[in-house]
């Protein structure tokens, strides 16, 4: 039978129980992760949140970032600024939005910087060769190379000088009737900066925002630890990688021949126009830049891969980027800045 | 005077004095105590993964994977079968989606179609790699 000191005994003892439960049953900082197709592409927000309403509120609230832009700068929108400034180049100046204006101009400055290797004016060149249309489900046409004489006609109409830019009211012209620019090659970048920043006025304190290739990361995962960015290998299936990079506060752009192209004749022919040539860049398979900036990785990833192993290599030392290169003969060149930061191979699982 | 009676009830060893309220309390702390248990310690079972498709960024389909099926999404045909999703055929000219084969875990994008197949794993959302450049 019970008395009452070995039940107060056993009183305290599930009182200490209970003490204990409490304490164990800490807020759980818990990976949530959404995904959604925008921009074209397929978006992911990972965020690291001890509530899962508290992590889709923010996700939720990064896409609507990511809409915002995607609205503004989509050519297939025939209300989107990008639409309106092509619309009426050569005719007039078009009143954009602050990401807009903001992207134009740092989309100047990466065409600035790579003397013109990255150009944002080169849509008429992208229309031509029409690549993402041709690899469509519905295309069922066979893939064909535009013709040499239109490609040196629409040549003509490709060079970032003649974006006209009126900072007083942040509108926009182009100079000539025909051109057309295209920001395909650094939104994505810009639209991961954008993200990564709504995120964090959620109260976010780590995660990532991968837009395709272009991805940015914040803060750590709920073990601590860095996080896993994989590189895809060029040649691979889809989930091959080449590499594993361990990051924290990067972002990271890789353009690869291997995206959207076709083949004929055994030549491979992908989306990434070199706009002093009108053709499809050689010299790399693909092209890894890392920095604490999505725009800049972006904008800058493509500059490289057009100008080729040597000269790219030079940029990427002169703005003081983290890059993985694949050369077109598979051959692999690292930056030692970015040595520190790849996983070694046994420790990958 | 109450020392002596609380010396007593310990030379005893009886329940006489037992107070109804002493034994509620005893009874709660026990559901307490166990309950807590449950609660701190349970409630990771496995509930087995699913299978997202969504399509144009709406979820068409939320299914077990370890029940085989094949589902007809017009221009895609997914197959689930032994724990493993694939995409069987696409009607695109580059069947990347096609050719990713077999997975276990992670995902299957086919954005022409604006196809997403997503492996939810409610146990472990702790991927190997947490995303991928390129």
């Amino acid at each position: 039978m019970l008395n009452i000191a070995s039940i107060k005994k056993l009183q305290i003892i599930l009182i200490l129980i209970l003490l204990i439960n409490s304490c164990s049953r800490q807020p759980e900082q818990k990976i949530y992760k959404k995904f959604r197709i925008l921009m074209d592409t397929i978006i992911t927000i990972t965020v690291v949140s001890p509530s899962e309403k508290e992590a889709e509120t923010a996700i939720n609230n990064a896409f609507s970032v990511i809409e915002r832009l995607d609205k503004s700068l989509s050519s297939f929108s025939p209300d989107s600024d990008v639409s309106k400034i092509n619309h009426s180049a050569g005719i007039d100046f078009v009143k954009v939005s602050t990401d807009t204006y903001q992207l134009i101009n740092a989309a100047i400055k990466s065409a600035q910087i790579s003397d013109g290797a990255f150009d944002p004016t080169i849509g008429p060149l992208v229309n031509l060769w029409d690549i993402a249309d041709i690899i469509k489900p519905d295309a069922h046409i066979s893939p064909k190379l535009p013709a040499l004489n239109k490609i040196k006609e629409k040549l003509m109409f490709v060079n970032y000088k003649d974006i006209i830019v009126d900072d007083h009211d942040m509108s926009i012209k182009l100079r000539k009737k025909g051109m057309a620019i295209d920001l395909g090659g650094i939104a994505k970048g810009y639209a991961a900066d954008k993200a990564v920043a709504a995120l964090k006025a959620s109260g976010i304190k780590s995660g990532i925002v991968s837009c395709a290739g272009d991805l940015k990361v914040f803060g750590n995962k709920p073990d601590n630890s860095n996080w896993l960015v994989g590189i895809r290998a060029p040649r691979g299936k889809l989930d091959d990688l080449i590499a594993v990079l361990s990051l924290k506060d990067l972002a990271v752009s890789t353009s690869g021949d291997y995206e959207r192209f076709f083949i004929i004749n055994g030549i491979r022919y992908h989306h990434i126009l070199d706009p002093k040539t009108g053709y499809p860049a050689n010299g790399f398979q693909s092209v890894t830049l890392v920095n604490e900036q999505g725009i800049i990785t972006d904008g800058l990833d493509t500059a490289v891969f057009v100008l080729g192993p040597k000269k790219g290599l030079e940029l990427v030392n002169k703005m003081g980027l983290m890059a993985y290169f694949v050369y077109s003969d598979g051959s692999i060149y690292i930056t030692d800045n970015l040595k520190k930061l790849i996983v070694p191979n046994d420790k990958k699982n | 005077m109450i020392k002596k009676t609380n010396l007593d009830f310990l030379k005893f060893g009886l329940l006489p004095q037992i107070r109804i309220g002493d034994f509620l309390l005893f009874i709660l702390l026990l559901i307490l105590s166990i309950g807590g248990m449950f609660y701190v310690y349970g409630g990771e079972t496995n509930n087995g993964n699913r299978v997202i498709i969504e399509v144009n960024n709406i979820e068409q389909f939320n299914l077990p994977i370890d029940v085989d099926k094949v589902i007809d999404l017009r221009h895609l045909l997914v197959e689930i079968k032994d724990k493993k999703v694939r995409v069987k055929d696409a009607d695109c000219q580059n069947k990347l989606c096609v050719k990713q084969g077999w997975i276990d875990r992670g995902s299957i994008i086919c954005l022409p179609n604006r196809v997403v197949i997503i492996i939810k794993n409610i146990k472990n959302n702790h991927a190997v790699i947490d995303a991928i450049s390129g």
